[in-house]
């Protein structure tokens, strides 16, 4: 059956003067099959001088993803973010199904740019975008230095957003009409919100009001989100982590099937007024089916939890640990036909 | 001859089919081996392979490559652990070093252009691998020179394009 012994080419002698440009002649989605392979920026952006028929073959491609891993294009400044905007500049009004960028340092591109490339994506990726900027600690707690900030646009077509943005503050639209209409799933990291800002909307209203198809929302590490108030139908996976800064998260979910939430809520009592401040979770969830918590706080927390009878199939673990035992944690499941859990130390 | 082939089984390869070439060549595979392929694949779910699946925009000798290949890499695909698969991982590595190596212009462009008919992911992702690692590495005008691409821009604006992404063309 194998056949080892044979040589290629076979029967194709007189095809072997054939200096014909086939490569040319293959069709642009073959094409940035190719590019997608060779992948190094240099090399796709050469291929725009070959010829005609190759100056916007690759930036006309319908995943585009902007990745900086050479330490000698990171030291000039200005140059990923100039590279990013030319490429996007390119491809007009064209749409694209999936665009990535992913920053080398917070300060590859100023935050005009970064707004730019948000009403762009919003605009133009149908399917997924990501956006993400590296860890920068020095801005973290710097009042004299506010964060930079980042709008989301009033409507967005995008079906998958990401955005891991450590050294930014989101502003969410606050038009009444703003509509992410198509978007299905949103993973929110690391930026930092102002809630107190006047006339500011909450995560929590942009989600139920202005994502009816919304099925999985991830938020990790979010900074200064004091409080998230969901009430959504569409809502099917939560994804709660890490963001320390909550007091109140409020789930009412007709549809949500599973559950995550792991929130770290320790003080350092001199430093953090927070510290005396409760932490109040209420999740009503009648379809939940999986449920994994854990949360360590030094706090009095109250945790209620209402399902219904199926959700009793629940899986996974329930955690709390507590830093300082004279205080209470109270937790209770509901269930329409038993208390599951009801703890209080 | 043709129908009862098709018709035909032979063992542990289920039925078999004839694939047939743009100049008229006849391949007879299993369904295992031609499932690889997605296009015959999905053809052979809706019950259409009865009098031989006619490929008109493949030549025979393309379709003798492809074929190898297939019959090569039945075993992976196949669920059952049996003996063509116990001895297939070294000589598989084998067999596809040889095939891409051998690989050169036009052959491969033809190749590329049939997995991508038949929809044969990985002969696709090999082959499009042979030609990026042609270009890897290159200027563009050793990748011109590589691929017989003729530059059809004037001076200035091949000029004019290298200046809009200089960074790139600095060797």
């Amino acid at each position: 059956m194998a056949v080892f012994t044979r040589s290629y080419p076979m029967d194709v002698d007189d095809e072997l003067a054939d200096d014909l440009d086939r490569i040319s002649a293959l069709p642009d989605d073959l094409l940035h099959v190719i590019l997608s392979i060779l992948g190094d920026a240099t090399m796709v952006t050469r291929t725009a001088v070959l010829s005609r028929r190759w100056r916007r073959v690759w930036t006309h491609a319908q995943k585009l993803s902007f990745v900086d891993t050479d330490p000698k294009i990171r030291a000039k400044p200005g140059q990923f973010g100039g590279f990013v905007d030319w490429a996007l500049a390119q491809r007009g009004d064209d749409n694209i199904q999936s665009l990535s960028i992913s920053m080398p340092t917070s300060d590859s591109a100023t935050p005009e740019q970064i707004n730019d490339w948000l009403r762009y994506a919003m605009q133009h990726t149908i399917k997924t975008f990501k956006l993400c900027s590296p860890y920068h600690s020095s801005y973290e707690t710097d009042d004299d230095h506010p964060l930079p900030i980042l709008e989301l646009p009033s409507n967005a077509r995008t079906t998958s957003i990401e955005l891991r943005l450590s050294s930014f503050r989101l502003r969410l639209p606050v038009s009444p009409s703003a509509r992410y209409e198509a978007l299905t799933e949103l993973n929110l990291r690391s930026m930092c919100f102002d809630e107190e800002e006047a006339g500011a909307r909450t995560l929590g209203d942009f989600v139920s009001t202005c994502c009816p198809r919304l099925r999985k929302l991830e938020i990790w590490g979010l900074k200064k989100l004091t409080q998230l108030v969901l009430c959504t139908e569409a809502l099917e996976e939560l994804d709660v982590n890490y963001s320390n800064d909550l007091q109140k998260l409020d789930v009412n979910t007709p549809n949500l099937r599973v559950l995550g939430i792991k929130l770290f809520i320790i003080s350092l009592p001199l430093i953090d007024e927070n510290s005396n401040k409760h932490l109040v979770v209420g999740i009503v969830a009648p379809m939940l089916e999986e449920i994994d918590m854990h949360i360590w706080a030094d706090r009095h927390m109250h945790i209620c939890i209402y399902t219904i009878e199926q959700a009793f199939a629940i899986s996974g673990t329930l955690a709390y640990a507590c830093a300082d035992s004279t205080r209470a944690i109270l937790t209770t499941v509901y269930g329409s036909s038993r208390t599951v859990l009801t703890s209080s130390i | 001859m043709a129908a009862a082939a098709a018709e035909a089984t032979i063992d542990g390869g289920g039925k078999m089919i004839i694939l047939i070439s743009a100049d008229g060549k006849r391949f007879e595979v299993t369904e295992a081996v031609a499932s690889q392929s997605q296009l015959i694949s999905n053809m052979i779910e809706d019950d259409c392979t009865e009098n031989g699946v006619r490929l008109p925009n493949v030549d025979g000798d393309i379709l003798t490559m492809v074929v190898d290949y297939c019959n090569m890499h039945a075993g992976d695909a196949a669920a059952d652990g049996d003996t063509t698969k116990a001895s297939s991982t070294e000589e598989l590595k084998k067999f596809d070093a040889e095939l891409v190596q051998a690989l050169e212009n036009p052959v491969l462009f033809k190749l590329i252009l049939a997995a991508n008919f038949l929809n044969i992911k990985s002969l696709l992702d090999m082959t499009c691998q042979r030609v990026a690692d042609m270009m890897s590495g290159k200027t563009p005008e050793q990748m011109r020179e590589t691929f017989s691409i003729e530059n059809d821009f004037t001076p200035e604006e091949e000029a004019a394009i290298r200046q809009e992404n200089a960074w790139a063309f600095d060797d």
